[in-house]
């Protein structure tokens, strides 16, 4: 059974149909350090919310694996726009650790990390 | 007697089976996993791929991630990667390492340091974070793909993790 990882879209969305997959212990890694969900959550999204509406992003295909109750998923993209007077052209990766809840998937840990294009 | 022989020396190869749990049964001691990252953090530093090829699971489709880049699967990391990065003088820290066990999956998050000397003469000193997938295969706990970023501890490059 393939998880259903929520892709990327929950990074940039604040939804509360995706919130639920986060974990309650969910970390989050990205510049700035180590989060929790309530973190994230109450701090960096908004800002993320308005650059991924700002700048185009194009997402590769999401890679999943699955062992038992456990999958993790990874993805490339390649943002290139500009955000206010600051130009951006960056390729990055993500990272997701998922494992099964009952019958659902909760994202355990994320990864996002990125640098400018060459 | 040739039949009991048999019997028996196959009873025993069944016995010391199920004597060694340690086999299917994953250990979650952060010690180990611990080590492991050690063994990985010198084996960059020194351009040794030995720690890799030790550590990490050779399987088809891994992938090892560092800021937007990848490597794909373990030689191309090994040789196009951590061989290279090695000669620029890589000293490479790891600290605050967070296990996280999942039955026979694990992961861990570690904080890094990276200081190196680029072949035109920069010297280039980032902190980030690294995440190591592990499972848990024949009794040891294997890497199955990393992602780590960083960005300048002085310079701001706002395009980078």
């Amino acid at each position: 059974m393939r998880p259903t990882p929520v892709g990327s879209s929950f990074k940039y969305v604040d939804d509360p149909s995706h919130a639920h997959a986060l974990a309650d212990d969910v970390t989050i890694l990205e510049s700035g350090g180590v989060e929790t969900k309530q973190q994230y959550r109450s701090g960096r999204l908004s800002g993320d919310i308005a650059f991924a509406q700002a700048v185009p992003r194009e997402w590769g295909e999401i890679q999943v694996e699955v062992v038992d109750d456990v999958a993790w998923a990874w993805s490339t993209s390649v943002t290139q726009g500009r955000m206010g007077d600051r130009e951006v052209n960056a390729q990055g990766a993500e990272l997701m650790v998922l494992a099964r809840d009952g019958g659902d998937w909760r994202i355990k840990a994320i990864h996002w990390s990125s640098r400018p294009r060459r | 007697m040739k039949k009991i022989c048999m019997g028996a020396i196959l009873a025993t190869f069944a016995l010391a089976g199920c004597a060694d749990p340690g086999l299917d049964t994953p250990d979650h001691d952060p010690a180990l996993v611990e080590a492991i990252l050690e063994d990985v953090r010198v084996g960059w530093e020194h351009g040794d791929g030995a720690a890799f090829y030790m550590h990490f699971l050779d399987w088809e489709g891994a992938r090892y991630f560092e800021g937007g880049g990848q490597n794909v699967g373990l030689r191309d990391l090994v040789e196009n990667h951590v061989e290279p990065e090695a000669e620029l003088g890589l000293r490479l820290g790891f600290s605050n390492i967070q296990t996280h066990f999942e039955e026979n999956f694990a992961w861990a998050v570690v904080d890094t340091d990276i200081q190196l000397t680029t072949p035109d003469g920069q010297d280039v000193h980032n902190r980030g974070h690294g995440t190591y997938l592990l499972r848990w295969v024949d009794g040891a706990w294997k890497v199955v793909h990393t992602q780590s970023g960083s960005s300048p501890v002085r310079a701001e490059n706002p395009g980078a993790d």
